[in-house]
């Protein structure tokens, strides 16, 4: 039970994500925010539980995603999870840096992930280096807001334990 | 084997949902078009609720404009402030109105400038969510049956007094997902308007710009700047003269195979558009083929 509210600001997140960004003027950019959640949850929850809710997620994003094929992002999470969980034990993700890279090359391996299961399973799916750039665009920006993504996981699982993060967010 | 499976129910676990998605996709890629009840509900749902979000975001803006005006000024100002953002809304609230008016009155002109194509208004509700593909999601807004026009499906056309907008590839309840000319899967079979030229229209994939490509055979005389590139009709999908495009600069031309290929800016830009008409038939001159077969 303790992701479900991790679950929850994912939700939110995503909901809010396209008319925020149009608010600001930023059409142009999106942010991964399930990776994140995804790696906020393997480094605190490895467990069965936490890989359910990621999957859960990832289902969660697939609706989110028109154009796209229904269950590739929940495979590519769950994929992810998995390798996640084998590293992140050895990683400090409460630092900023090491967060921004690991999400960044996490970004990457999805990125990769989503070209091979299109080229696998979409009919419709066509090579483009568009994908490829805009996929980078958002490895970015996701790298670069990860730590107040993090940050804003830690408060919501944090709530549902009636204790406060205190971990530091620029240390 | 309980026990087995309690000592190994992560492996399972894991097992389990990393085959789940690939089964999911394969069903949902080989039934491409149609979608299965679930789907549809809960695609239907997300809808709902990105429309409910976009709302309140657009609320809670405005509300937060207005509470920087009034920590902003002084109380003198303040009163004239309010005054001003009143007028100032009002003026807005007009221009709004009018921008919707003349919105519409380019649907009504549209649709009474081809009465021969059933059309059926919709409004945008999702935008470009992900760098991958170029999908809108629409509300179709004539969600009862009506007996002059046919219901929607995937395939339609989706355009705009402006022009060409895109394709259906998934309608779940009164939401539709329409891919738009500049998703990089996109082909539309077009004609250089005035020439005879006849080519294909094929997406860029970029997410700002809204641009895409018009191959042509390199047997054909070069392109004007400028020159306009409307549908041909001769691939059954989207009705015949509908503007797609121009050409934007023909130096920049380049050969791709047997075909000239020449950048195009789109005629419609959809981060601007917010109400949509998608084309439930097309005439039946139209929906005959060059060869005669239905």
């Amino acid at each position: 039970m303790r992701n479900v509210f991790v679950l929850i600001a994912v939700f939110v997140c995503m909901m809010i994500q396209v008319p925020i960004l149009t608010l600001l003027g930023l059409t142009t950019f999106s942010v991964d925010a399930p990776l994140v959640a995804m790696l906020y949850i393997a480094s605190t929850g490895p467990g069965v539980v936490g890989m359910v809710i990621v999957s859960l997620m990832g289902l969660l994003t697939d609706l989110f995603m028109p154009g796209g094929l229904p269950g590739m992002q929940m495979e590519i999470l769950v994929v992810l999870f998995l390798l996640a969980r084998m590293v992140v034990s050895r990683l400090q993700l409460n630092r900023t840096l090491p967060l921004i890279i690991v999400v960044f090359l996490s970004s990457l391996v999805s990125l990769g992930l989503f070209m091979l299961l299109s080229v696998i399973f979409d009919r419709g799916y066509q090579h483009s280096s568009t994908v490829v750039t805009g996929g980078l665009a958002q490895a970015l920006l996701t790298a670069l807001l990860s730590p107040l993504l993090f940050k804003l996981f830690g408060v919501a699982d944090g709530r549902f334990h009636h204790r406060r993060d205190t971990r530091s967010l620029f240390v | 084997m309980r026990d087995w499976l309690f000592q190994h129910r992560f492996t399972a676990f894991a097992a389990v949902l990393v085959i789940l998605p690939l089964l999911l996709m394969y069903v949902t890629g080989s039934t491409i078009g149609s979608s299965g009840p679930i789907e549809n509900g809960t695609a239907a749902m997300t809808g709902w609720a990105q429309t409910g979000a976009g709302s309140v975001v657009n609320s809670v803006g405005s509300f937060s404009s207005r509470i920087g005006a009034v920590f902003s000024v002084a109380s003198e100002n303040f009163r004239l402030s309010q005054e001003n953002q009143r007028l100032l809304g009002t003026s807005l609230k007009a221009r709004r109105i009018e921008a919707e008016n003349r919105e519409l009155r380019l649907l009504l002109g549209l649709r009474e400038s081809r009465p021969e194509l059933k059309l059926l208004p919709a409004e945008v509700v999702l935008r470009d969510v992900n760098p991958f593909f170029r999908v809108e999601r629409v509300r179709l807004l004539m969600a009862e049956k009506r007996e002059d026009i046919p219901a929607a499906s995937a395939g339609n056309a989706v355009i705009t007094s402006a022009g060409l907008v895109g394709r259906v590839t998934e309608i779940r309840r009164s939401f539709a997902d329409v891919m738009l000319v500049s998703d990089h899967r996109s082909r539309v079979a077009v004609q250089v308007h005035g020439t005879g030229i006849i080519g294909m229209v094929v997406g860029s994939g970029r997410k700002a710009g809204f641009q895409a490509r018009v191959q042509v055979p390199v047997s054909e005389q070069a392109l004007q700047k400028d020159a306009v590139i409307v549908t041909s009709g001769h691939d059954r999908v989207f009705p015949r003269g509908i503007e797609v495009g121009y050409i934007a600069d023909p130096e920049a031309r380049r050969q791709v195979g047997p075909f000239m290929e020449y950048d195009i800016v789109l005629a419609e830009d959809p981060s601007t558009v917010d109400t949509v008409m998608v084309v439930t038939e097309l005439p039946v001159a139209e929906s005959i083929d060059a060869f005669g077969g239905k």
